[in-house]
């Protein structure tokens, strides 16, 4: 297994270079930060031939491999699905050479209603009409319409996903999905109700924006833009969720001989003139080059490493962004055994979404951007649930299984206090009984993971991404952190596009000098 | 059944931007005159209330200059607080800033770099949005590039950022979120506020009324429209009906059917246009959800505006905080407690508008309109509500009139079918937007 490989790896930094005073030199580039971007543009860098160094400050988090949350029952941390992976960067390191699989494509989506209806819809979305008709004649028409124009959008607007520049489009359409609130465009579109609580449910999961605040609806479309495991839209399990994914992308940078430095903290970048000329670390090093990508937080990365006295004031205004106003929940349940009937059997093999009711889901969000007051029990939430036990029987006892749900909108609180673990478990169990009525009862043990922050809207995302890639005004310096991905989920793209931009730097720099 | 008439437009609402955009639409082609009609419906604000601003183009359009007309803008916006607390903006900016800087705070001081850099914002922005009101992705083409990004920045922020990057009195940022805001029912915390606040300064944004002597806009409109030629029909309207995709058939309350290709409302924050589910026309500007209620307060004799500043806009928020928690309360179908209100002393009325209202209400889960008994409670709870402001000046109530413009629930704007009725972007400048509007639509685009 890769992970064993990883493991017996020794730690390959002498530990002479941390000493205070030592100046390492001969690198064409560094990367900072060991997430998932970071190593996608140090194997990308390495592949082009460029001499790098991979600083993961410690940063081995990814490295894990489940954790048993209760006895025999294991759960992996972080994103279990996976529905935007940039094809690029796969293709251009053959990830699925380096362990990348999936053990579910196209799941199949479950959706349940406020007054009990269910929907089955297909993993690919191109078939969701077939879905929709069955459910509503009077929308098939115009759904169809629709999805067509979504979807060609979504793949006609993945360059500005991606942050670069937005694409000459046609279609009056495309102005509405760019500024329309989901509430508002859902109302304009279609009539019945169970299609618009279906669409909202997908558009305002992970979103910070209300389904009444503009600008909100394009995070569907970013959404539907993705693809995992080659289809458009579609939503996979990768084997071992997203440490799965980093797993492979850590292969394939070993692959393209990028020297990790696994326990090397930078701590400072060096500027000299306009241009990056190394960092120094922790232990009071140097290591130098003259490109620097940097995967860590866009304050960490500009702030603390470059200083206010070297940034604009304008662009120091982007580094910080009004904090989050509500988070998800992603909860860990063990559950004893569920009913052996067809039904349940197939909906093991699928994702299961509820799709709170229009009032319910204003309320979640006030209840969310109130902080759950005290003693009252939290409203309706949306909530996804996948079995990963489904997909790999190891991660729960025979006859049991475990569930990994993602509960949206919750209050954002930097700690989780047990307060807040106790009322998301309550929220989680009273989501989960509406997916299986008595499924309640068979929860075992529930794990309550740190709230996630919502995504703040996709422009406002796209904007700040835009000012943090191209303002800092100090030559060599690429950054690829958190703030300059786009929505929710694997992306990669940022990572890659840094990459892309760092190797003709350094061709340009090679080929004036 | 009378006579059935044929036109090229009809606007619904004889106030001053449905009477602008008539006449404006009538001379829209230089050598057509085209048929044009207005319908009085009885929901305009009373004879005597200060209306919107006319922007430059307005005004050349139809001569102004040539009437008597001198309206003067609105002295103040005016924000109460607590404690007969009050604070003011002026049209001219730079009494603004004296006046803050007399206050003694900092802000003052930062006055003239808030007003300029919120001009200069708006100017950029609204070249950009009048292009993609035309509906061929010039929002999206308009965000390419370094100027983009800032763009698009300033689209998405909200009010609050920006006013906690610029102030520090918690009164200050009250009263402009108050007065940028309520006109257009956002709250200060949602993406695209920021954009409200810059849209304030637009110099139309300045309601003007009569001078002391000369006749008021409405009335110099009146003539304008009368000169242009534009029918006046007098009455409510029962519905609008779409024949096919180039007819619409108006039916009045006595009886009369306009028909026309098209049919435009004045503005859209009113009970007609709202109960015929008007489709705003783009803007990033607009609400998003829930209904505007004005309520007209009859008094037994005129009541003394506070500061005896009779030429005044009075805002009544009491927080930013308040603003939000309105806006939330409607979103889930709840009357505010204490609804944030703005208003203007006319006479012997004084006319309150309450933007924060929901469309629907929900009673535990269930969700119904309006009822004559939610009104009535409104009317209350704004008379408590003003009573409680101005420090018991409002006496002698003699009748409260409540009209809630609310969407029908659930009824789409983005528009899949062909609109009954298109009303004007949402905008401070509300004569400009009526006129653009009604000009465009006589000439095809």
């Amino acid at each position: 297994m890769a992970s064993e490989a990883l493991r017996e790896e020794p730690p390959v930094v002498p530990v002479g270079k941390q000493q205070p005073g030592m100046i390492e030199g001969g690198l064409d580039a560094i990367v900072i930060g060991a997430n998932f971007d970071g190593l996608a543009a140090a194997a990308l860098l390495g592949k082009a031939g460029l001499k790098t160094v991979l600083l993961a400050g410690g940063d081995a988090s990814s490295e894990q491999g489940p954790r048993e949350f209760a006895p025999g029952y294991f759960c992996a941390d972080g994103d279990q699905l996976v529905d935007a992976l940039d094809p690029e960067l796969i293709a251009a390191l053959d990830l699925y050479r380096h362990g990348l699989a999936f053990a579910a494509r196209r799941l199949e989506t479950v959706y349940y209603f406020s007054d009990g209806g269910a929907l089955l819809t297909d993993g690919d979305l191109y078939r969701l009409r077939d879905a929709v008709t069955a459910m509503s004649e009077d929308d098939a028409a115009s759904f169809a319409a629709f999805s067509e124009a979504a979807l060609d959008a979504a793949r006609a607007l993945r360059p500005m996903f991606e942050g670069g520049d937005p694409p000459a489009l046609n279609g009056a359409l495309v102005d509405r999905f760019l500024h329309g609130s989901v509430e508002e465009t859902l109302d304009g579109l279609f009539t019945d109700d169970h299609l618009k609580e279906m669409l909202a449910a997908e558009a305002a999961f992970r979103a910070a924006a209300r389904p009444s605040d503009p600008y909100g609806f394009l995070s569907l479309i970013r959404r539907w833009s993705g693809e995992a495991a080659g289809l458009q839209g579609a939503i996979a399990y990768p084997e071992g969720g997203s440490a799965g994914v980093n797993k492979a992308m850590r292969r394939a940078a070993q692959a393209s001989r990028v020297d990790f430095r696994l326990a090397v903290t930078a701590k400072r970048v060096l500027v000299e003139w306009d241009s990056v000329a190394g960092v120094e670390t922790e232990g009071g090093g140097q290591i130098r080059a003259p490109i620097i990508v940097n995967a860590l937080s866009a304050e960490r990365a500009f702030a603390e490493m470059i200083g206010p006295s070297l940034i604009d004031i304008e662009f120091q205004a982007a580094l910080t962004p009004p904090p989050p106003a509500v988070a998800s929940a992603r909860v860990h349940l063990a559950l004893d055994g569920v009913p052996g009937d067809e039904r349940t059997r197939g909906n093991l093999a699928r994702r299961l979404v509820y799709a709170p009711s229009r009032i319910e889901l204003r309320r979640a969000y006030a209840a969310a951007r109130a902080g759950w007051p005290a003693g009252e029990a939290p409203p309706p939430l949306i909530m996804e649930a996948i079995f990963p036990s489904a997909f790999e029987k190891a991660l729960a006892p025979e006859g049991g299984h475990s569930a990994s749900a993602l509960l949206h909108p919750v209050p954002y609180v930097p700690e989780a206090d047990a307060n807040y673990v106790a009322a998301v478990e309550r929220a989680a169990r009273a989501a989960f009984d509406k997916l299986a009525p008595g499924a309640a009862e068979r929860i075992v043990a529930v794990d309550v993971a740190p709230p996630e922050p919502a995504a703040p809207p996709v422009l406002t995302a796209w904007t700040r991404a835009r000012a943090l890639a191209g303002a800092s005004g100090v030559k060599g310096y690429f950054f690829c952190g958190p703030e300059a991905q786009i929505g929710r989920g694997f992306i990669g793209a940022a990572g890659r596009r840094v990459a892309q931009a760092a190797i003709r730097f350094s061709r340009g720099k090679a080929a004036a000098a | 059944m009378k006579q059935r008439r044929q036109f090229d437009l009809v606007i619904i609402g004889a106030d001053a931007p449905g009477l602008a955009a008539a006449a404006c639409a009538a001379r829209a082609h230089p050598d057509i005159a085209m048929r044009v009609a207005v319908v009085r419906t009885g929901d305009e604000p009373p004879a005597g209330a200060a209306s919107p601003g006319v922007p430059d183009f307005v005004w050349r359009r139809l001569d102004l200059h040539l009437s008597d007309l001198k309206a003067r803008p609105v002295e103040a916006l005016v924000s109460i607080f607590d404690e007969e607390r009050s604070l003011a903006t002026y049209q001219n900016e730079r009494r603004t800033g004296r006046e803050l800087e007399r206050a003694g705070a900092d802000d003052g001081r930062l006055w003239a770099d808030y007003a300029g850099a919120r001009a200069r914002a708006w100017r950029e922005a609204e070249e950009i949005l009048r292009g993609a009101a035309k509906g061929k992705n010039a929002l999206l083409s308009g965000l390419g590039g370094a100027k983009g990004v800032r763009l698009g920045r300033r689209l998405t922020q909200s009010c609050a950022e920006i006013l906690d990057d610029h102030f520090d009195s918690e009164e200050l940022k009250t009263h402009l979120s108050s007065a940028a805001l309520m006109p257009l029912g956002l709250a200060g915390d949602e993406p695209g506020s920021g954009l409200a606040l810059a849209a304030a300064s637009d110099p139309a944004a300045w309601r003007v009324t009569a001078g002391d002597r000369g006749p008021s806009l409405v009335k110099v409109l009146e003539d304008a429209c009368a000169a242009a030629s534009v029918a006046v029909f007098e009455s409510p309207v029962r519905d609008i009906q779409v024949a096919d995709e180039k007819t619409r058939i108006v039916e009045l309350e006595n009886g009369e059917t306009l028909k026309a290709p098209m049919v435009m409302a004045g503005r859209a924050a009113c009970e007609t246009a709202a109960r015929l589910g008007a489709a705003p026309a783009f803007s990033p500007l607009a609400r998003r959800e829930g209904a505007t209620a004005e309520v007209r307060v009859k008094l037994a004799r005129p009541a003394t505006p506070p500061g005896e500043e009779a030429e005044a806009v009075f805002f009544a928020a009491g927080s930013r905080e308040a603003l939000k928690r309105a806006r939330d309360a409607a979103l889930e179908g709840r009357i505010p407690d204490d609804p944030p209100i703005f208003f203007r002393f006319v006479k012997d009325e004084i006319v309150v508008t309450a933007p924060y209202c929901p469309a629907v209400l929900y009673t535990e889960d269930e969700r119904r309109d309006w009822s004559e008994q939610d009104r009535q409670a409104l009317g209350r709870r704004i008379v408590e509500r003003l009573g409680a402001v101005l420090n018991g000046a409002v006496k002698n109530v003699r009748r409260i009139e409540v009209k809630v413009a609310a969407r029908e629930a659930g009824v789409g704007v983005v528009g899949a079918g062909p609109a009954r009725l298109i009303a004007p972007p949402a905008t401070h400048d509300e004569i400009g937007a009526a006129a653009r509007l009604a000009m465009e639509l006589v000439r095809g685009e």
